[in-house]
């Protein structure tokens, strides 16, 4: 789920295509809303209110009767309805090997190769801080 | 297993709180109300129809013992996002049927004098809702006087029902949901229980 909901649109598009067709119904349409993100300074502190989020929902289950939920960041509904689909598939025990490795498995390359692109972006900017010995003890 | 709620919310919820907006504004009326949901066992379409579209994450749900269902509590939790509780104190909302027996109307929240708003709706499911000389029903909304007939509940509900009347403004309100049809009786509603009845 947390593949199906933090890669692209256009990512998941792609490679969903063959799956999310099945036929299904839809137990809550997608519906967008918002979300209030707290967080502590420096994972220690109180907790405070960071802002909000909008964040898209949907529930739908398939013709074989499993259930399938998706949260997903942004207002995007067809991302919430694909994602809810597929994790519905993924319930289902004789298609989660086939999804796990011709969808999720894929996708999360992507996002892997994302975070390392962004990390070595981030690395190249890295100043390493170090203090002179100014002989002041002389 | 999870069963479907209103197929198009916005349009089936306004016709459903119109429903529910004429029954409280003439108290006794039997409103026909025919909503077209398939909820799970133990609760009716009209009460599912009443929960779907009143309740939400800021209205604790009471269950009645013979509405209380795992499948029941998964479907309002899931569809309405209200928690459900036990303590029949802390419900904004209480579902109960009266086919089985008589819910107890003691326990629910009144309302305070500050915040008469701050009380129990029931909603309670029964067999039939008829314009029979059972109940006199007096009070806002009703122009004379009113008269309607509610199978199976009996004395013990009603004389409950008139003790309260007492402490008004405080109260609770009922919607009464029957096959077909709603009627409700508000906090402001005089009632008077018939000799024949």
């Amino acid at each position: 789920m947390r593949v199906l909901a933090l890669s692209s649109w256009s990512d998941l598009k792609g490679y969903a295509a063959k799956f999310a067709g099945v036929s299904h119904e839809t137990l809550r349409p997608p519906e967008t809303g918002l979300v209030m993100l707290r967080g502590r300074m420096g994972g220690t502190g109180a907790a405070f209110n960071a802002g909000e989020a909008t964040v898209t929902r949907c529930a739908v289950r398939t013709a074989t009767g499993h259930e399938g939920n998706a949260y997903v960041m942004g207002g995007n509904k067809d991302h919430a309805r694909t994602a809810a689909i597929c994790d519905a598939l993924l319930q289902d025990e004789s298609r989660r090997t086939d999804i796990e490795m011709h969808l999720i498995r894929p996708l999360e390359a992507i996002l892997m190769e994302r975070r390392a692109v962004a990390a070595r972006k981030a690395a190249a900017t890295k100043v390493d801080f170090f203090t002179l010995v100014r002989g002041e003890d002389d | 297993m999870t069963e479907t709620a209103f197929a198009n919310p916005p349009h089936e919820t306004a016709r459903t709180f119109r429903a529910i907006l004429d029954a409280f504004a003439r108290p006794g009326r039997i409103i026909p109300f025919a909503p077209s949901l398939a909820p799970p066992k133990g609760l009716s379409p009209g009460a599912a129809a009443a929960a779907l579209t009143l309740c939400d994450f800021q209205t604790p749900i009471w269950l009645g013992q013979e509405v209380r269902a795992p499948t029941v509590e998964n479907y309002l939790r899931f569809h309405t996002g209200a928690s459900i509780t036990r303590d029949d104190g802390a419900a904004a909302f209480a579902f109960a049927s009266a086919v089985h027996g008589i819910p107890d109307l003691s326990k629910f929240p009144t309302g305070t004098h500050e915040y008469p708003d701050r009380s129990a709706t029931l909603i309670i499911e029964v067999k039939t809702l008829t314009p029979e000389p059972q109940i006199e029903l007096t009070g806002p909304g009703i122009e004379t006087v009113h008269y309607f007939e509610v199978t199976p509940l009996a004395s013990p509900f009603w004389n409950q029902m008139v003790d309260m009347r007492e402490a008004f403004p405080l109260g609770i309100d009922v919607l009464f949901v029957a096959q077909g049809a709603i009627a409700a009786i508000t906090r402001s509603t005089r009632l008077r229980m018939m000799e024949a009845a």
